[in-house]
């Protein structure tokens, strides 16, 4: 079946609930980020809200951002793995074959978004919580990188069932963990090829897309519909991520 | 999964039993197919498809409909149930988190009784002849559960009925406020739904509404229509309140007040509705009687109340010019000593612009169709019968405590004494999955069934402006040996020679919900036979009708509390801050902190993890010469903490704000000894008419420690710079 | 010549040296991979040829996600059961099967076909294009007994296959 997936995301409508990260852990198989792991630098969190702050007291916007792989056309991690283990599938998806990676990590190096992640070490649970993992999703091993499959295991599924009852896949049929857990709807994700499809309709409906970091020309598959503020300033005070001033 | 799929793949019998047929020779007909793994089964053996099951939560996330993905016997994923009308197919973070509750490697295995210092396994039956015996033999019972409503709650009340015991329900106290306030100013018990979809303007205060207040996700499904639905024009949401919330976060203007002060905001904005015709002057003093609002020009009050008076007509045009517009309060505004009059001043808003049961407006619930047959959800007590029932305890007069769910321990401050309490109390019985500090505190604990593996018939709170019951039904089998709260119940009453009307949870929740069929309205419609009517309850995961809103709207307040200000424990000279304990989208009130996923997820403003902080002002901050990850000790006239510095952009800089959820003793070793809890050095002050805790109505001062301890966090993680390509990109244009 | 016989030696010593530790890995690796483990024995002999032949059941009578699902699936016991309470109860190991019924035990069946978590096999899309289950499984309709693994079903046997028949080649399509 031929299928460019791609996903629209609403700034507009995210309150940076975390929704999506947690089921993205509970589809994905991701272990559990310690306190040890934070502390290393290493959680794993395939889609993570980020929060950007803006202007000083009293006159202070924070403004959140989910951001998970950009799946780009043009991906710069693929490029340089050395041993193809990264590539763009026909579908457009960026996929990661865990048991072909060499863990050289200069995909997460190339990656300006950092969505890729690298494990350390063997991921840990504990016996009893191994019962809550899915079947059908791969427990990557130490020394692979991992990354947003844009829930490849479903879009497999569906295939195959509509395959099975000899029919197209639909718009709608299935979604992404994080699309689907999103209490306001602001992750779309869907067929960029179908011009009817829901995703392909609000790519072109809008005129506050936008994609990041698009000056590099990696084209990503994710679109960014911009947050709507009506007291936007056109210049934004800088302050650092840990509350210091630049 | 399509949306219908999992309506084809539905439990048939009692824990999703899949019927195949066969070649049948006869006998053993009354056994249906069972699924083949229970919990020794080798994980790796596949056996065919996975199948999703309907069912609910009674109290995370809202009672919420859910759907559960089980394969191999195993619940692996939670999803929204697409047909369930109040949270529409979504989810939040704690309800996908739910399923660690299962397979948690701490869960209590099994019917335990104190030995010494610890605990030893004993049987079930020896667990509940034990109880029955001393069921029998209390002279003064306690039952103490979590709010509870449908069928757990008539199993509850028959056993205390039968068995003299007292029930008492636990809850945060905002909640006791918020209820009281909901009968004072709209005649109702039941909390409001909001019609955000349809709505012009929200203005809350203090109600972290998208992400811990009452119903966030059938909030937040509102929200995103509200703010990008069909109807083309975007809704426009303000917030009040002291500290930056979730959700003031995705307001369009947040308005940091002084604590305590949003009643007189509230009637400042009436003032203002009145003086550039928003409203009519007769209209006003229908809704605010007794109150002269001519005291609450707010040129003459913003001084007071922490705004301007510019910001304050703002907030009035907002409502006032955006009709349909909602106006709701919650979080610290109910948690000071004139509480219920911040709350009440604010609902009132509502009548002024006539969005009191209008589209769009604020929606009341009309509640069960029969509250004697399926009770609504029994609100908590507040914070003074509390400090009566610890003074009974104290005194030695209640003989045996029975627990569910409720953790007062944790929850009540150190100034109520409840421990003592607890120790004075000769038997204590926990029926609790995990080890809490009540629970500690139990003599036998026999553990409860967690949410994924129970029966229930429960009436959310708030519903979504109609009659809504939704139907809890096992996913999986147990995963240790626990049994179902009300099933214990049962069998202890059984055990004691009480009388029950039914043998089982399963069999009420059957009778209950086959019942609502002769209601004769509603969906499912199928009311011939009431099997076939339950299993079209059990298949979409409820019963509910969406005619039957409330017809009449009340035309203003029964009984509007005078106006007060709020009063602070701890001398403002002394004492330099206000503290604000916050209830967290991670934790709420410490109910998930002993589940991983949610003490790894970062929390939204500051991103931290697996800790509590404070939060200050960026000034005031470099005043004290502290940074992020510093040490201070907050000290309140009743005790003092020691948890890290986040400086926050955001901070008022004469607020401490401090998240409540961690600072357990015990609840697994995931939440032990991690941080700390705020809600123990809140000083024993309560509102004046509710007798809740005014849990930010205390001062404290800080003094930094010396310490430093690395600051767990998310952010910084990544070296995401984009100084000249922002990452959130903004436009004014709607 | 004679001066270059040292460093030859002492370079060739070094070669095998070295040479050792990976072909170690290697060999662990091979050793160790799923595919290569002997099928254990099983609980019960289930006899795939008697089931075939007398009763003439489909394979599906019993494997019912095969079609549907990517996994072919085990029978619930309840499924033998239909047929067994009345059918040959007499033997051995129908009464083991009994038991198992009788004391609600499922029975743990030792998986034959061994694959690595990484790898995803899909039996309905296989069957609906029209394999046959013998295409890997072998003949258990007539020859065998009690099953094994037949068929390398490592990678390369996947990759022929697929080219051979003009199936997607992409790694994603078994690997994620």
């Amino acid at each position: 079946m031929s299928a460019r997936w791609g996903m629209v995301i609403d700034l507009d409508r995210c309150t940076g609930c975390q929704a999506c990260v947690v089921a993205c852990q509970a589809e994905n198989n991701i272990p559990i980020n310690t306190e040890d792991i934070f502390h290393q630098r290493r959680a794993i969190e395939w889609i993570r809200v980020e929060r950007y702050w803006e202007g000083e007291y009293p006159n202070v916007k924070a403004r959140y951002i989910p951001i998970p792989c950009m799946h780009c056309a043009q991906a710069p991690c693929e490029s340089v793995c050395p041993v193809y283990a990264t590539y763009q599938t026909t579908q457009g998806i960026n996929m990661q074959i865990y048991n072909r990676c060499i863990g050289t990590r200069y995909c997460a190096v190339n990656c300006p978004w950092h969505v890729r992640f690298f494990n350390y070490w063997e991921p840990k649970w504990p016996e009893s919580l191994k019962h809550q993992l899915n079947p059908h999703v791969s427990v990557r091993s130490r020394g692979v990188m991992e990354k947003c499959t844009f829930c490849v295991q479903r879009i497999v599924r569906t295939e195959q069932e509509a395959q099975v009852e000899g029919r197209e896949v639909e718009d709608g049929e299935f979604t992404t963990a994080c699309a689907q857990a999103c209490p306001t709807d602001a992750i779309v994700f869907g067929d960029l090829d179908d011009p009817d499809s829901r995703v392909a309709q609000m790519a072109s409906d809008t005129d506050r897309g936008y994609q990041l970091l698009s000056g590099l020309g990696t084209d990503p598959a994710v679109l960014y519909l911009k947050k709507i503020d009506p007291d936007a300033t056109d210049e934004i005070d800088g302050i650092g991520p840990d509350g210091t001033r630049d | 999964m399509r949306r219908r799929d999992f309506l084809k793949l539905l439990t048939v019998s009692t824990t999703g039993a899949v019927l195949f047929t066969g070649c049948k020779l006869g006998g053993y007909d009354d056994r249906e197919f069972q699924k083949q793994s229970p919990v020794e089964h080798p994980a790796d053996l596949p056996f065919g498809r996975d199948n999703w099951y309907a069912t609910a939560f009674p109290a995370v996330g809202g009672g919420i409909g859910t759907i559960v993905r089980v394969f191999e016997g195993r619940a692996k994923k939670v999803e929204g149930n697409p047909d369930f009308p109040l949270n529409m197919g979504k989810t939040g973070p704690r309800a996908q988190a739910i399923v660690q509750e299962v397979y948690h490697p701490d869960r209590i295995d099994g019917p335990m009784r104190r030995n010494g210092n610890s605990f030893e396994r004993i049987s079930w039956s020896d667990a509940t002849a034990e109880v029955a015996q001393l069921v029998q033999n209390a002279s003064n019972p306690l039952l103490v559960t979590e709010p509870i409503s449908g069928a757990i709650a008539r199993i509850a009340g028959e056993f205390a009925e039968e068995s003299g015991a007292q029930h008492l329900v636990y809850e945060p106290d905002e909640f006791v406020v918020l209820r009281e306030a909901m009968r004072r100013v709209f005649g109702t018990d039941r909390f409001p739904a909001l019609d955000l979809p349809n709505a012009g303007a929200v203005v809350s205060f203090g109600a972290d509404f998208l992400h811990n207040w009452i119903s966030p996700v059938q909030f937040s499904v509102g929200y995103g229509e509200f703010r990008q639905g069909g109807n083309g024009s975007r809704g426009s949401y303000f917030h009040v309140g002291p500290r930056l919330s979730d959700s003031a976060a995705s307001a369009d203007r947040w308005y940091p007040n002084t604590p305590g002060t949003e009643g007189m905001i509230a009637l400042s904005v009436a003032y203002t509705m009145v003086e550039e015709g928003m409203a009519t002057e007769e209209r006003a003093e229908e809704v605010f009687g007794g109150i002269s609002l001519d005291d609450y020009v707010p040129e003459d009050i913003a001084d007071q109340t922490g705004l301007t008076a510019d910001q304050i007509r703002d907030i009035a045009r907002e409502l006032g010019r955006n009709a349909p517009s909602i106006a709701i309060a919650g979080g610290s505004a109910a948690a000071h000593t004139n509480g219920l009059f911040n709350l009440a001043a604010v609902f009132a808003l509502n009548y002024l612009t006539e969005s009191v049961n209008t589209e769009g407006g604020l929606l009341l619930n009309p509640g069960s169709p029969d509250p004697d047959v399926i009770p609504n959800r029994i609100g908590g007590a507040s914070y003074q019968e509390w400090d009566q029932i610890i003074e009974e305890m104290l005194a030695g007069d209640i003989d045996l405590l029975m627990v569910h769910k409720a953790n007062p321990a944790f929850g009540l401050p150190e100034a109520s004494r409840f421990h003592d309490g607890l120790d004075q109390v000769s038997t204590v019985v926990s029926f609790s999955s995990f080890m809490d500090e009540t629970t500690r505190h139990a003599d036998l604990i026999l553990p409860d069934n967690t949410t994924l593996e129970q029966w229930g018939l429960d009436l959310p709170d708030p519903a979504p402006g109609f009659q809504l019951i939704s139907v809890q039904q096992p996913v999986v089998e147990p995963f240790v040996s626990s049994r179902n709260f009300g099933d214990s119940l049962i069998r202890i009453a059984n055990e004691a020679g009480l009388s029950y009307s039914w043998s089982s949870v399963q069999d009420a929740v059957r009778s209950l919900g086959g019942a609502l069929a002769e209601v004769g309205r509603g969906l499912p419609d199928d009311n011939d036979d009431p099997r076939e009517f339950f299993l079209a309850m059990q298949t979409q995961g409820g019963w509910w009708d969406e005619e039957s809103r409330m017809e009449e709207a009340p035309s203003g307040p029964e009984d509007m509390p005078s106006p007060s200000e709020a009063q602070f424990s701890g001398d403002e000279s002394e004492y330099d801050f206000y503290f604000l304990p916050f209830p967290t989208n991670s934790w709420e009130y410490g109910e998930t902190a002993n589940l991983p996923w949610l003490q790894g997820l970062p929390d939204p403003i500051t991103t931290a993890v697996w800790t509590t902080w404070v939060e200050l002002n960026m000034d005031t901050a470099e005043e004290m010469g502290v940074q992020l990850g510093d040490m201070v000790r907050i000290e309140s006239p009743s005790g003092s903490i020691e948890v890290p510095v986040y400086v926050n952009p955001a901070a008022p800089p004469n607020v401490a704000a401090v998240p409540i959820g961690q600072g357990h003793t015990e609840y697994t070793h995931y939440a032990e000894d991690r941080g700390a809890n705020p809600i123990e050095i809140v000083a024993a002050q309560t509102d004046g008419e509710t007798g809740a805790l005014a849990w930010a109505a205390t001062r404290v001062r800080l003094e930094p420690t010396g310490e430093r301890i690395r600051f767990p966090r998310f952010e910084r993680q990544l070296p995401f710079q984009l100084e000249d390509n922002p990452v959130v990109q903004v436009t004014r244009d709607a | 010549m004679r001066r270059f016989m040292r460093p030859l030696i002492v370079g060739l010593v070094l070669l095998i040296l070295l040479a050792l530790p990976v072909t170690a890995v290697l060999a662990r690796s091979y050793f160790l991979s799923p595919t290569w483990q002997p099928a254990q024995e099983q609980p019960i002999a289930f006899p795939h040829t008697t089931h075939a032949q007398l009763p003439q059941l489909e394979c599906e009578y019993c494997h019912r996600g095969v079609s549907e699902d990517a996994y072919a699936g085990m029978p619930a016991l309840e499924l033998c059961m239909d047929c067994h309470q009345a059918i040959a109860t007499d033997r051995e190991e129908i009464q083991t099967l009994i038991e198992h019924w009788e004391n609600n035990d499922p029975v743990n069946w030792e998986r034959v076909h061994q694959m690595p978590d990484h790898v995803h096999f899909v039996h309905s899309s296989h069957v609906n294009y029209g394999f046959d289950c013998a295409e890997c499984h072998g003949d258990m309709e007539n020859e065998i007994d009690y099953a094994e693994q037949v068929r390398d079903l490592r990678m390369g046997d996947c990759i022929d296959c697929h080219k051979e028949y003009g199936a997607p080649t992409d790694c994603s399509v078994c690997h994620y």
